[in-house]
């Protein structure tokens, strides 16, 4: 099952803004970029050697943040979406 | 004057325990950044039951879950073959769905007449001198008292000042999709009665063979599948987490049970795994940490609990908020009770498992002993075979050796 189908399964209630962003010129700088492989739902992606983050399918698990501050370069401004925003769990 | 007497940041199982434990005595907020509670939590699967009974008899009673554990499978994976030990027998433990447990305990907090405001998020929590102020967006309110129960990120535990983000090392990340399955279709595949649950654990392959593992259990209608591993040894190795999941369930043993089932939902979660050692400071002045917020949780690599310590933890923090009521004294030294009361029961146990973490970092538990288990069977299988105890030597020697897997064993025998 390809990724994009397993995000689809889910119920998100979407925010016009980013809850999470990331600090382009840091990233530019940060060799290993451990958050292409960690982040479960593969939401950053590396297009022109630039990271992006596309925040419509995040988990709110809050690994990026974690991986990125210990072994990336600080990249990830992290924040939870407002209240109300974001992945709507219906099992968990 | 405040607001409320008390604000409880978070309704989660350990926020809601503490508005179950005051509400109708005190008056009580419980502000929920998703829409309805539950709806941002996730859980593998199960709640240990044993000391729920203990401190909240009401909730272990009457609480929705899904299937009481009656079959226990632990499981060594490699590529394709798989070891795996049963226990059938006694249950202490049922699977749960947290969007309906949550909820259900939100539905009774207001009945006993508690206030449940979802869709809100905490932005700062301010200690001041005769109130704690929270600040949502543009509104602010006050409390005599604040409980921090928002989850193992815990913001509000960070701007209260009571803690940092966890080490690397000190977490796990979780992901799990739900595949549903008919009811009878589940009770034939794993030979369950009806409402009888399984729990399987797996080592090696599902988290290629790092610290972690994989999971399965079985809900009334659909079965929890995933993989947890832990963040340190994801971030240095070469894994990417989300090709784990789907190459588990394309495993022998995994894809034979799931056949026909369809995904539902996909989740990640991060467990915090520090234990005893990682417990940030549990309180100060006009605020209490509950739950994964304060880190109580404890993986002893054969059970893992978290949602019983997060409401024994919450119900607690009720309890003493009850008392330094009747006092009228939050001061950082009229709380320190919860630490004393907490330390009879949660912390009581995860300190006596305080170096499960250390032992649960040798890599020998994921890498060599799933190898070594299934080698072993395969050749105790095989017709053409020598004796018994010249084949299990010359495979633990392939692995490091007996005296480590002796070492391990004694070691393992002492901290889990």
């Amino acid at each position: 099952m390809r990724i994009e189908d397993k995000l689809a399964l889910n119920v998100f209630e979407l925010d016009k803004e980013a809850h999470i962003t990331v600090d382009e010129a840091r990233c530019e700088k940060c060799r290993d970029k451990p958050c292409l492989r960690c982040c479960p739902a593969v939401l950053y992606r590396l297009e022109d050697g630039r990271i992006f983050f596309n925040y419509e399918g995040c988990l709110e698990c809050g690994t990026c943040l974690i991986i990125c501050h210990n072994y990336g370069n600080g990249g990830v401004n992290w924040n939870y979406p407002r209240g109300g925003f974001g992945i709507y769990y219906r099992y968990g | 004057m405040t607001d409320f007497d008390v604000i409880v940041i978070g309704g989660g199982l350990a926020g809601l325990g503490t508005a179950y434990r005051i509400a109708g005595n005190l008056d009580v907020l419980v502000i929920e950044r998703g829409k309805t509670p539950g709806s941002k939590n996730v859980t593998g699967g199960r709640i240990y039951l044993k000391s729920l009974r203990k401190y909240a008899p009401e909730i272990a009673e009457n609480m929705p879950y899904q299937r009481k554990i009656v079959k226990e499978r632990f499981s060594f994976l490699t590529e394709n073959e798989g070891v795996t030990v049963e226990y059938m027998g006694e249950s202490n433990s049922a699977t749960v769905i947290r969007a309906e447990l949550d909820s259900w305990l939100a539905e009774r907090v207001e009945e006993k007449g508690g206030i449940v405001a979802s869709g809100v998020r905490v932005d700062d929590v301010q200690v001041e001198e005769e109130a704690v102020r929270i600040v949502a967006g543009n509104d602010e309110i006050t409390s005599e008292v604040a409980v921090i129960s928002d989850g193992v990120q815990s913001p509000a535990g960070k701007r209260a000042g009571l803690r940092e983000d966890f080490k690397p090392e000190e977490l796990a990340v979780g992901v799990k999709e739900v595949i549903r399955l008919d009811e009878d279709e589940i009770n034939t595949r794993f030979g369950l009665g009806s409402g009888e649950g399984l729990a399987n654990l797996f080592a090696g392959y599902p988290s290629d063979y790092l610290q972690g593992g994989g999971f399965l259990y079985t809900n009334k209608e659909s079965v929890s599948i995933g993989v947890v591993v832990n963040l340190k040894a994801l971030a240095l190795s070469d894994v990417e987490l989300e090709q784990l999941i789907e190459r588990f369930k394309n495993h022998p043993l995994i894809s034979s049970v799931i056949e026909g089932g369809r995904s539902e939902e996909y989740s990640a979660h991060l467990i915090p795994e520090g234990g005893f050692d990682a417990i940030p400071g549990l309180y100060r002045d006009r605020i209490l940490l509950t739950g994964d917020s304060a880190g109580l949780c404890l993986n002893t690599g054969i059970t893992v609990r978290g949602m019983d310590f997060a409401l024994i933890s919450g119900i607690i923090a009720g309890d003493v908020i009850l008392k330094c009521m009747e006092r009228k004294d939050f001061s950082a030294n009229s709380l320190s009770l919860y630490e004393n009361l907490l330390s009879g029961s949660v912390l009581n146990e995860m300190r006596k498992f305080r170096k499960a973490r250390y032992f649960l970092e040798n890599r020998r538990l994921y890498e060599n002993y799933p190898r070594c288990s299934t080698e072993i069977m395969r050749k105790i299988f095989d017709v053409d075979r020598e004796h018994l105890i010249t084949e299990i030597r010359s495979v633990l020697g392939e692995y490091g050796g007996t005296l480590s897997a002796i070492l391990d064993l004694l070691k393992g025998g002492r901290v889990l």
